[in-house]
């Protein structure tokens, strides 16, 4: 994952919205079936008669999972994962298929799909598919919540902090950053300073740990 | 009557007219002639009536002719505007006498007189007697004529003939011809229980003359007129029946006079130019003033039977059966007809003849001094005494001459009956006062018939006056008339007693005169003279003609002759007759044949003379002895002759002879030559045999009797061809003419024969090789020899090594055989078939010129190292043809091996691959395709589309129930929306229905290519499709089908479809089975003669009872992991063939899918191209 702040999905702050599945069909009774189900299953459930509507609606905190079409017209159901990657979304996808094709399965999960079910797949199937991709989703957001702490300090480093902090944390002497820098050694070892301030360690092995652990480089 | 002499009379009646033009105006005569010019007979009955018209007024006549030209246009319509012609001609000229011939003319003046020819006087010739006395011309006309006795001519026939069973009526079809047919038909209807009539009158000309040249045996042809034939033709101026004389194969019966001696066998003969004649006499009356009602109709009596002696000779009809008082016409024969070979008699008489009448002559003359006829006429026969040849028609003519100079005669002719036509006398000397009156043209007897009968009859008459002639020598009293003849004598030529050969006329023109007896009797004598003199002539022409003949043959015989009279006396003999016997010429004359033939052949030469010469005519060839002058007696071979005279009595023999004294020496050489070459002979295998030139045997050796199976005694002096090869091998007849052994007898060429056959004395045969060398003695062929092999076992090995050869040489494998270095020596037909190289191209070669370089070098290092091993190679060759084409072979190679068993060939048996090779190939590629085909093929194509299609409201009905079930477990349901879940499922439902119906509408439209199959062949491809999965299946797979099983009509890709899809499904229904169960039967047999039926049987657990019903309905399945379409497209599929599938339970266990197919082109085919591709 690349350390860039991203200004289209903002992370995600203070209380949750309720887990919900949302289920995209161009085949408008399979998809009222399908929610009616799910609904009876004691699950929140949101239906999208088409990919482009769904997405019009996405919002970054959303919570829960998808379940859609393969084979739609317009945009069909790996456009959508493409769509949902590209927007940062996590919501787990479970594509259903009336036939299931090697290619085209292979081509989805390879993309990430959490499952892939027939449309007649059994019910328990289908309920236990779409439990595993809720919890799938909240041990993400678990995740996310946890790298969203590490990071936090990280915020608060100027640019040519974080320049000398990736040097430092490849290993290099104070001497040769202010060489690659073009800067002089005192300011280096200033910037040092001030970075180990600002994240509270007290050591350049504490300061790499903390590095690795938020995934910033 | 020929028309030189109308033409004749035309010309004398043209010169009458203008010589009488200036005195009173000329009589005018207008005749209406229905047929036209030279149509006989009766164009002759008018040219008599102006002849005699003319002759008998003796006052200017003018003649008007009109032809009505009934024969040419019958259409009534046509006759108005012709009768205003007709008017308009007449309008200035009235006539004074209207004549006209026949039942038409007569109908025509009936009608038309009253307006054309008020008041004038008719004269009517023939047509019915009645027409002059009743009706519109009574009293206003005369008429001639005659009864028409039509019967009569059948009665004639029948009296000629009694046999007569057919009789042929040959007529024309004009309207005449036409009337007279019918009338015909009638008056013979009285015959047709004794004879059949064949009416040929509606026939062409041509075809009627075909049938006439057919006419069955018994027939007679019954001919009266014939104007015009029915294809409308004219027949003119006697062609037709000319023609008809010539092809007819039955006699002729005609009707009318003027025919009679043109070919027509005579009869009760109509008088055409008599009733011409009458009728003028009566027109003669009616111009010099009596009044025509005073005239009455003449009606000429029957006439008397006349028949042509030719005829009767030609059909050999007996005088004796014609009718009482029939007169015989042409009773003569030609000269040389009557002189025959007796000339040489005839001109010796002659001689003694003119000697004793020159004797009396000159006794008369002593008497009768002064009559100078007498001088005359002996000084005339002095001059023929001893005439040349060359010189009697000088003298004849001289003669003539002076015996009109010298009587005071206009007119002397000397007339002989033609050598080459012989109704025709020819005026072959002649003298006239007025040369240009002298007869150039020969005349035909019948303008003379009266005179020529007294001619022929050896009469001479004479004729003082015209009026002389007596009443039936009414015709030469016509043409002496036309001659201007006013007296005459005449004086038949006859030599001998024979019949006359002409006649001497000797005629006044310028006046009446009388003939004294005496004058007659002098002139008898003279024509005596000339008759002699001609006679003599002809007779030295006939002899010189004769002995160049006689010479000819004298000189070119190189045999001897002699001709010996019935005593046996020698009158003649040639050369070679004389050199052989050593005879003079005198003395042979005075010898018999018996004086020169050794006493023992006496006997035997008068038996022959007897039973053969005198009995048949001649003798066989036989041998007898002749003694010669010296005493000295020699062998002779001889054929001999009768010579019969006039009468068929005996007269004389004669014989050729041949002397066989050579031919008796050479058996005698040829009996020293085997002395000779007996050791020789008696020691050789091969037969020979010593033949003279006759194919008697001379010498035989021990071999040759051993093998022809006799005793060297019984064949000596036999005759060989009739012995031992007198039949082919074929079994046919040998003649002997066809001897191939006699070939080296006649040509004295040694001849070589190895197909033919001789024949052992018990019957059998044996084939034999044989040459015939010629036999020379003293540069004379004198016979042959034969030398000769019995091949019978030569062509028995010759015919296995044939069979062998023909085998290798015809058979359907390639043969090639080499020389230990490779070189080509022999290749067969097949091999030069199959490579393009022939024989010749490749005797010499190595076999490498077939060398392609696709198949690789080891192969034929492997080859050689094989072979020359002394061992047998198999392998396939990849080989190049002359024309460049690759080819398979499979080649077994192996050395050939002689009796020591070392190599001394090598061959190679090859046979063409090719084929088998395309074939297999051909298969790896038909897989391959159909493989690539089901996967095209509908369910390969829809499966995925139908799967997600269907998918949705399946996967939406099942959904919903299952919310349904969950919200029906509820405390208190929402019975609103369980409502809204059933509707949507019923919906569903619908909707996966429509698909389902979308789904078959969409198979049925699809386009059948429906072509004849072979069933074994499309089950043979799709076994070979499921064979690998039947294997790892462990399924065993058989097939069987009906031998005589008809081909079907189907598309070949959906009915693999539909028994891949049966065979997956049998193979499916038995995994539960052990593997030694699992087998799957396709079987396929004729029901009937439009359907046939395939079976899929498998061994599995079969249809559960409930099933079987539901089986064809889609996405019912029986299978775990099926989809329930496979057999409802199959059933679709084929009912769209017109078939019908359906599954049973077999009593043994297992199920069978059966479905039935049409067979190719019969009534249930599918036409192809049916409906529109989906």
């Amino acid at each position: 994952m690349n350390f860039e702040p991203s200004t289209h999905l903002p992370l995600a702050t203070g209380h949750s919205p309720p887990a919900t599945v949302f289920v995209v069909d161009d085949d408008v009774s399979f998809l009222r079936s399908l929610s009616r189900l799910l609904r009876a299953s004691g699950l929140h459930v949101i239906a999208h008669s088409s990919a482009a509507q769904f997405l019009a609606e996405l919002r970054p905190d959303m919570n829960g999972c998808v379940i859609t079409d393969l084979m739609m017209p317009g945009m069909d159901g790996i456009a959508l994962q493409a769509a949902l990657q590209n927007a940062g979304s996590p919501l787990p996808i479970i594509f259903l298929t009336g036939h299931g094709d090697i290619p085209t399965t292979v081509r989805a999960m390879r993309r990430g799909a959490d499952d892939f079910l027939t449309k007649q797949a059994p019910k328990a199937d289908l309920i236990a598919a779409v439990h595993r991709a809720l919890a799938h989703n909240e041990q993400q957001r678990a995740e996310r919540a946890r790298l969203q702490a590490l990071r936090q300090p990280f915020e608060k480093l100027t640019d040519r902090e974080r320049e000398v902090l990736r040097h430092v944390v490849q290993g290099k002497l104070n001497k040769q950053i202010a060489a690659d820098l073009g800067i002089h050694e005192r300011t280096v070892k200033l910037h040092r300073t001030s970075i180990t301030t600002k994240l509270q360690v007290h050591s350049v092995a504490e300061l790499t740990r903390l590095v690795q652990d938020a995934g910033v480089f | 009557m020929t028309r030189r002499c109308r033409a004749g009379v035309t010309l004398l009646l043209l010169t009458l007219t203008t010589l009488c033009a200036s005195a009173a105006s000329p009589k005018r005569v207008l005749i209406l002639d229905p047929f036209g010019r030279d149509v006989e007979p009766f164009s002759g009955t008018l040219s008599t009536f102006r002849t005699t018209l003319a002759r008998e007024l003796g006052e200017p006549l003018e003649f008007y002719e009109i032809s009505l030209d009934e024969a040419r246009f019958q259409d009534p319509e046509a006759e108005r505007p012709f009768v205003q012609f007709l008017e308009s001609r007449i309008a200035n000229r009235p006539m004074d006498l209207v004549v006209t011939v026949g039942g038409s003319g007569i109908d025509f003046l009936g009608q038309h007189h009253e307006r054309l020819f008020p008041g004038t006087p008719i004269v009517l010739i023939a047509g019915p007697p009645e027409a002059a006395r009743t009706g519109s011309l009574a009293g206003k006309a005369t008429q001639v004529t005659v009864t028409l006795n039509l019967a009569g001519m059948v009665e004639d026939i029948l009296q000629l003939q009694p046999q007569t069973t057919n009789i042929a009526v040959v007529f024309g079809a004009s309207a005449l011809e036409t009337a007279t047919v019918e009338k015909c038909r009638l008056e013979f209807q009285q015959f047709t229980n004794r004879v059949a009539f064949t009416w040929l009158n509606d026939l062409p000309l041509e075809q009627m003359l075909d049938r006439c040249a057919h006419l069955p045996p018994r027939s007679f042809i019954l001919h009266a007129l014939f104007v015009v034939d029915a294809a409308g033709v004219p027949c003119e101026k006697n062609e037709a029946l000319r023609r008809l004389h010539q092809v007819a194969n039955a006699p002729l019966f005609g009707y009318f006079a003027s025919e009679f001696g043109l070919g027509p066998i005579g009869g009760r003969l109509y008088q055409d130019t008599e009733i011409g004649a009458q009728a003028a006499r009566a027109a003669s009356r009616i111009l010099r003033g009596e009044s025509v009602g005073n005239i009455p109709v003449q009606v000429l009596p029957e006439p008397i039977p006349v028949y042509d002696w030719r005829e009767l000779k030609r059909w050999g009809i007996n005088e004796s059966r014609l009718p009482p008082g029939s007169i015989v016409e042409y009773r003569q024969r030609s000269f040389w007809d009557q002189y025959g070979w007796h000339i040489a008699g005839v001109v010796a008489f002659c001689g003694l003849q003119t000697a004793l009448i020159i004797g009396l002559l000159v006794n008369r003359a002593k008497r009768r001094q002064g009559e100078a006829a007498a001088a005359l006429i002996a000084d005339i026969s002095s001059k023929f005494v001893n005439l040349p040849p060359a010189e009697v028609d000088r003298e004849i003519e001289d003669a003539m001459r002076r015996i009109c100079e010298s009587l005071d005669i206009d007119l002397a002719v000397l007339w002989q009956w033609s050598e080459v036509t012989p109704d025709v006398v020819m005026p072959t000397h002649a003298y006239c006062v007025r040369e240009e009156l002298r007869p150039s043209e020969p005349m035909r007897q019948d303008q003379y018939p009266w005179a020529v009968e007294q001619i022929l009859a050896g009469r001479t008459f004479t004729i003082s006056s015209l009026e002389d002639f007596p009443a039936e020598a009414a015709v030469d009293r016509a043409t002496c008339r036309q001659f201007g003849i006013k007296a005459g004598v005449c004086i038949p030529l006859s030599v001998g007693g024979e019949p006359p050969i002409g006649a001497l006329g000797l005629n006044s023109l310028r006046a009446e005169r009388d003939w004294p007896d005496a004058l007659v009797k002098r002139l008898q004598l003279v024509a005596q003279i000339f008759a002699n003199a001609l006679a003599r002539r002809r007779a030295d022409q006939a002899l010189r003609a004769s002995e160049e003949k006689y010479r000819e043959l004298h000189q070119s015989m190189r045999d001897a002759f002699v001709a010996v009279d019935l005593t046996g006396r020698i009158h003649d003999f040639n050369a070679p007759y004389q050199e052989m016997l050593g005879y003079s010429a005198e003395e042979l004359r005075r010898l018999s044949y018996m004086d020169l033939t050794p006493e023992r052949w006496h006997e035997m030469e008068a038996g022959i003379v007897r039973d053969q010469v005198l009995t048949r005519g001649y003798s066989d060839v036989y041998e007898k002895e002749y003694r010669r002058k010296d005493g000295t007696k020699f062998p002779v071979e001889l054929r001999t002759f009768l010579i019969r005279d006039q009468s068929g009595q005996p007269t004389a023999m004669w014989a050729i002879v041949r002397d066989l004294t050579e031919r008796k020496q050479t058996k005698k050489a040829l009996g020293r030559l085997q002395r000779q070459n007996e050791l020789i002979l008696n020691s050789a295998a091969e037969g020979i045999l010593g033949l003279d030139l006759q194919g008697n045997h001379l010498f035989v050796n021990p071999s040759a009797a051993r093998m022809l199976g006799y005793q060297a005694e019984e064949l000596l002096g036999s005759h060989s061809h009739s012995l031992w090869h007198h039949t082919r091998a074929d079994g046919s007849p040998y003649p002997e003419e066809e001897c191939k052994i006699y070939v080296t007898m006649a040509t004295g060429k040694v001849h070589r024969e190895s197909t033919e056959v001789f024949w052992r004395k018990d019957g059998t045969s044996f084939p034999v090789e044989y040459a015939s060398t010629p036999i020379y003695e003293e540069d004379r062929l004198v016979g042959a020899v034969v030398t000769f092999e019995d091949i019978t076992e030569r062509r028995r090995a010759e015919e296995k090594v044939r069979q062998l050869s023909l085998a290798v040489e015809q058979g359907p494998v390639l043969v090639v055989i080499t020389d230990l270095q490779g070189k080509i020596i022999y290749v067969n037909r097949k091999f030069s078939e199959v490579s393009g190289y022939s024989l010749a191209e490749c005797i010499g070669q190595n076999p490498r010129i077939l060398k392609s370089g696709e198949s690789p070098p080891a192969t034929y290092q492997e080859l050689w190292a094989c072979i020359t091993s002394g061992n047998t190679w198999r392998g396939e060759f990849h080989n190049r043809k002359k024309n460049g084409e690759l080819y398979w072979e499979r080649a077994v190679i192996s050395p050939l091996l002689d009796a020591a068993g070392k190599a001394t060939h090598f061959v190679g048996v090859k046979e063409d691959i090719t084929e088998r090779k395309h074939a297999e190939a051909e298969l790896v590629r038909q897989r391959m395709e159909l493989a690539r085909a089901g996967r095209i093929t509908l369910l390969g194509q829809l499966a995925s589309a139908l799967a997600h299609e269907l998918s949705q409201p399946l996967g939406a009905i099942l959904r919903n129930a299952e919310a349904a079930e969950i919200m029906l477990q509820a405390a208190s349901p929402d019975s609103e929306e369980l409502r809204a879940i059933i509707t949507d499922i019923l919906r569903d439902d619908q909707r996966a229905g429509q698909v389902i119906d979308r789904l078959r509408s969409l198979l049925k439209q699809r386009r059948l290519e429906t072509q004849p199959l072979e069933l074994p062949d499309v089950i043979g491809e799709v076994f070979s499709l499921v064979q690998a999965d039947a294997a790892a299946r462990h399924v065993k797979l058989t097939r069987s089908a009906a031998p005589n099983l008809p081909m079907v009509s189907g598309d070949r890709i959906h009915l693999q479809q539909v028994l891949l899809n049966l065979l997956l499904n049998a193979m499916d229904a038995m995994e539960g089975c052990s593997p030694d169960q699992r087998s799957v039967q396709v079987s396929a047999r004729q029901t009937d003669p439009t359907t046939v039926e395939v079976r899929v049987a498998d061994h599995g657990s079969g249809i559960p009872g409930q099933s079987v019903a539901r089986l064809f309905e889609p996405f019912f399945t029986t299978k775990p992991k099926g989809m329930g379409m496979g057999l409802a497209v199959s059933k679709t599929i084929i009912e769209a063939h017109k078939g019908k599938l359906w599954a049973e339970n077999r009593p043994e266990g297992g199920a069978c899918f059966c479905f039935t197919l049409p067979v190719a082109g019969g009534k249930g085919q599918v036409a192809s191209g049916e409906g529109t591709r989906g």
